[in-house]
């Protein structure tokens, strides 16, 4: 079963490689912005420390490196899910989803990984140079114990940012029309890059406990330089979990009625 | 002109059936500077002595330019390269060119319906936003103040407006054309003084910013309506607007004319 899924995602990725190399230039100068975008954020953070010595209690560093791992998962998630999503949006309000119901593999599955977005992997890398520049600056910790939370931090974080996704989309079975949803994670997900903390406390619990954005990015990075709690494992895996069951019975729930209107 | 009224009519239909996107538009327009405003406030909070300037900006201005920058980009911004630039790519722009109205015209006004649309949207979030920081914001404008600011913005919007239907016009000679778009909106967008005030740039980024038009889209007016402009800020200001707009209505018939000629030799 995994295998069938494992061939088949394969599948999808010599598709797209084979496409996105037709359209280099393209792909070269979306690395040129990616990398500009990241500049301007180093840019803005620079000027800033200029002036004073911390942002609720993160050095410029401490920044980097949480700018970066956010580039960097935003980059994992444009990467598997942007294009996907895109087109999700389109057939959709085409009238096109009988064709993805019919394929041999899992719904939900498919519509979220059928296309890739090459470019994306422009963004990931820079951010994970960027990621790693900040924290060799900062008082990082790299104990087995670390890195390990953070590899489960990761793992968590990733799960729900994907179920952001699903759950987000579901919303297009009733607002048929609406084609920017996956902006909108793009926004709601681009409020990572700076720490929960400086949104001020009402935000921060905001961000921890009602749309978790929060563990994403800042309880990873935390983990690392070492600023976490005790309880950031167990509470950022169930709620992933949690999340991702919760996404799927949603998406499958409005998938309900978007196929009796169809009729 | 009783056409383009029509026209009007027809493109605020339009819009207002699109309304589910652009309320997400306008939530996303306000989203940035309400980040800003946040890591501003904790900025400045995080500052040894209170009243402090950072750049040049007291927390109430610095907070008063960033809800400046999300009234700005829901209703004198324009994205209409995106639609150009497909319509051209995929033919659809033939059934255009048979209409008796220019397609400018027709862009045009597409984009003014959609920014009545964008504004009615956006204002629950600036309200709430206003409620929130109300302590902070400074709005003590003068009448001199907010007529130059709207006349100067309504410039500002010609002006991006002309600027993106020029990048629009890129797929009559290139197929490639959305990162040379996202290439524009990334320069446009740190040079314009939407992400940060530009005079955080560093020296030699402000200093090759004032050869670029950008600038005058969110900086120039910002600065007027925070009284910080001087009377010869002010006509520099206005006559590189003016300068600007000839140039991109120049080079964007230019273009305009040559993509044509192109288009209907390949389209027959």
């Amino acid at each position: 079963m995994l295998k069938h899924y494992l061939r088949f995602y394969r599948t999808v990725v010599l598709v797209n490689v084979t496409r996105a190399m037709q359209y280099r230039l393209d792909f070269l100068v979306g690395i040129f912005a990616t990398v500009g975008w990241t500049v301007i954020t180093m840019v803005f953070l620079a000027a800033i420390f200029g002036k004073v010595p911390n942002i609720a209690g993160w050095t410029y560093f401490e920044l980097i490196a949480l700018l970066g791992f956010y580039r960097l998962i935003e980059g994992i998630g444009e990467f598997i899910f942007y294009r996907s999503f895109k087109k999700f949006s389109e057939d959709i309000r085409r009238g096109r989803l009988d064709m993805l119901l019919t394929k041999p593999v899992d719904f939900q599955f498919y519509v979220s990984i059928r296309f890739i977005t090459i470019d994306a992997i422009s963004s990931a890398l820079a951010g994970l140079a960027i990621f790693w520049y900040g924290l060799k600056h900062s008082a990082y910790v790299f104990t087995p114990a670390a890195l390990a939370a953070f590899g489960g931090l990761c793992l968590s974080g990733f799960l729900i940012h994907y179920s952001l996704w699903v759950f987000v989309h579901a919303f297009n079975f009733w607002l048929v029309k609406v084609n920017n949803l996956r902006n909108l994670i793009h926004g709601l997900v681009g409020t990572t890059r700076f720490p929960p903390e400086a949104y001020g406390r009402r935000a921060e619990v905001f961000m921890s406990f009602v749309i978790p954005l929060a563990l994403i990015a800042a309880f990873p990075v935390k983990t690392l330089l070492n600023r976490s709690e005790w309880w950031y494992l167990p509470f950022s895996l169930f709620i992933s979990l949690v999340f991702l069951i919760l996404s799927r019975k949603f998406f499958y729930f409005a998938l309900k009625s978007y196929s009796s209107e169809g009729g | 002109m009783s056409k383009y009224w029509t026209l009007f009519q027809v493109a605020l239909q339009d819009a207002f059936s699109e309304r589910g996107s652009a309320v997400i538009w306008a939530f996303l327009d306000f989203l940035s500077p309400m980040m800003m405003l946040f890591i501003w406030l904790a900025i400045f909070q995080g500052q040894a002595e209170q009243g402090t300037t950072i750049g040049g900006f007291n927390l109430s201005q610095m907070l008063t330019y960033y809800f400046g920058v999300a009234f700005i980009s829901a209703v004198a911004t324009a994205h209409n390269e995106w639609d150009v630039a497909r319509d051209i790519q995929s033919g659809e722009l033939s059934m255009y060119l048979t209409r008796p109205l220019s397609y400018l015209g027709h862009q045009f006004i597409t984009n003014i319906s959609w920014k009545l649309l964008k504004a009615v949207c956006i204002t629950p979030f600036l309200i709430l936003t206003f409620y929130l920081f109300r302590q902070y914001l400074a709005f003590d404008f003068s009448p001199f103040q907010l007529l130059m600011f709207f006349s100067v913005l309504a410039l500002s919007y010609l002006l991006y407006f002309f600027n993106s239907m020029v990048f629009g016009l890129i797929p009559f000679w290139l197929e490639e054309y959305g990162s040379f778009i996202e290439l524009n909106e990334m320069v446009r967008s740190l040079f314009s003084g939407q992400a940060i005030p530009i005079i955080f740039l560093p020296g030699a980024f402000l200093a090759f910013g004032q050869f670029l038009p950008y600038r005058l889209f969110y900086d120039f007016p910002l600065t007027i309506l925070s009284g910080r402009a001087t009377s010869s800020d002010l006509i520099t200001g206005v006559f590189s607007q003016l300068i600007w707009l000839a140039f991109f209505i120049v080079l964007f018939r230019f273009l305009w004319r040559k993509g044509i000629a192109r288009y209907s030799a390949f389209g027959g």
